[in-house]
């Protein structure tokens, strides 16, 4: 295995569609008829499927760049790890079929040769790449269909992600209601009992907790002593004004989130 | 009657530097934690690849062992490896597992180029399947080494720079070596594929 630096291997940037014909082997009505059943099949499935053709692969392996894809593109959901990289090197004479770590099981790696060595390879040795791609991604979807992921789950994460940026808002009122408690009494050992417990539950570590502690009655002291019924309760007020920053849904775009790749699959050559 | 001040007298500047310190380590140590789980979760990836290729390795034995004339000192090697891997991995012992999981690596290498030597072993469907799914394993191997190597180089970076260093003694991080493999032992065992 070549001990060069990976992180020299410049992937292609993120495509917009399914198919990415950089080694240009594959023609127009391939690439459009892929295109469609693949973001047909995503649109299904959450499966996603990519088909890359590379010029050159620069002197590496190709499950060193498979693998480099998947991950920097982020194929495949994030929630499923379900991405599948069809990598096609013509010039280096190799294919491979990268298998994300949520589809191992549907498509263990002798199945993906299988589908390499029987239907994929023959074509390309006659040069015939447009056959070739078009017998693998038939034959990939075939097996992988067979793996339902529950899609209501992806709506579910926005959700999510909105109930937690509503929640950071409440924290930044919280700690302005605790200060203001603070400030309510001259006395000042409640901070430091807040902090040391605080500490207590989340770190188990002495140093963290006696500085929580002592760092909790400072504050105490400081907003009991100088600020004594000045810091006001104004909690209404902050719910009112603290609007949410981020309303937009932040799993759009073409790639979601990414799903993660343990280097299964297989390879060919010709 | 609170005093109105407005000159900020200077132990509460000691004060507040006081609090500012102590959410500083907070952050410090949580980071440290966050660092040393992933090395461990890396870790325990490394461990279920390797025991995935103990398993097809005890595949591949019952394959060969079927071969009247195949020369057993290879197969007693690879056998006594695998044993070695499995009992460092229940001992939990890091440098222990890595050290029994590249004798494993060089066992495994030789016993399939002895392998090779027997066609009518290497005809079979069942030879080819072990093949194809050794390519595989070793290649989740490689990965997975690479990316714990990736993980703990964050964590050392983390726990051996200054100042980082004397808080990571202090809280009681210890440095995690790197997966480095033996001389000779970088090329997976190869195999050929016929088309």
């Amino acid at each position: 295995m070549a001990q060069a630096v990976l992180a020299e291997f410049i992937v292609p940037s993120v495509p917009d569609e399914w198919v990415l014909d950089e080694a240009q082997v594959l023609s127009e009505d391939t690439e459009t008829e892929i295109n469609r059943q693949l973001k047909q099949f995503e649109a299904e499935t959450s499966t996603q499927i990519l088909v890359v053709t590379l010029q050159d692969l620069k002197g590496y392996t190709i499950e060193e760049v498979a693998l480099k894809i998947g991950r920097e593109w982020g194929v495949g959901q994030e929630e499923f790890d379900n991405g599948i990289v069809f990598l096609i090197a013509p010039n280096e004479q190799e294919a491979r079929i990268e298998v994300g770590r949520g589809l191992e099981g549907i498509m263990p790696d002798t199945i993906a040769y299988a589908i390499l060595e029987k239907f994929v390879i023959p074509q390309f040795a006659k040069e015939d790449y447009n056959a070739g791609v078009i017998q693998g991604v038939y034959y990939i979807v075939n097996v992988v269909a067979n793996e339902n992921f529950d899609t209501s789950v992806l709506t579910e994460q926005t959700k999510i992600n909105d109930f937690l940026e509503f929640f950071a808002g409440f924290g930044m009122i919280f700690f302005w209601m605790i200060l203001s408690f603070m400030s309510q009494s001259r006395s000042w050992w409640a901070g430091g009992l807040f902090g040391g417990l605080i500490a207590a539950i989340f770190a188990q570590n002495w140093w963290i907790i006696i500085s929580a502690t002592l760092g909790g009655l400072l504050l105490d002291y400081i907003v009991s002593t100088f600020f004594y019924r000045k810091i006001k309760n104004t909690v209404f007020g902050s719910l009112h004004g603290g609007g949410r920053s981020n309303g937009g849904n932040s799993k759009g775009g073409f790639i979601g989130g990414g799903g993660s790749f343990g280097g299964g699959g297989a390879s060919g050559r010709w | 009657m609170a005093k109105n001040n407005t000159i900020i007298p200077k132990w509460t500047i000691i004060a507040a530097a006081i609090i500012l310190i102590s959410l500083w380590l907070g952050s410090i140590y949580n980071n440290f934690v966050t660092l040393e789980v992933k090395v461990e979760q890396a870790w325990s990836d490394v461990e279920v690849q390797y025991q995935r290729r103990a398993d097809l390795v005890a595949e591949l034995l019952g394959i060969v062992e079927g071969a009247a004339d195949f020369e057993k000192s290879t197969l007693l090697e690879v056998t006594s490896a695998r044993t070695n891997w499995l009992n460092a991995q229940n001992e939990g012992d890091i440098n222990m597992e890595i050290e029994a999981a590249t004798a494993f690596d060089s066992a495994l290498s030789r016993l399939l180029v002895t392998v090779e030597a027997y066609p009518t072993l290497t005809a079979t469907e069942g030879f080819k399947n072990f093949q194809v799914e050794m390519a595989g394993t070793e290649n989740r191997i490689a990965i997975a080494r690479e990316d714990y190597n990736s993980v703990v180089s964050e964590y050392s970076l983390a726990t051996r720079r200054f100042p980082g260093s004397v808080l990571a003694k202090l809280f009681g991080f210890d440095t995690v070596d790197l997966f480095e493999s033996n001389a000779g032992t970088e090329t997976a065992p190869t195999l050929e594929f016929d088309f």
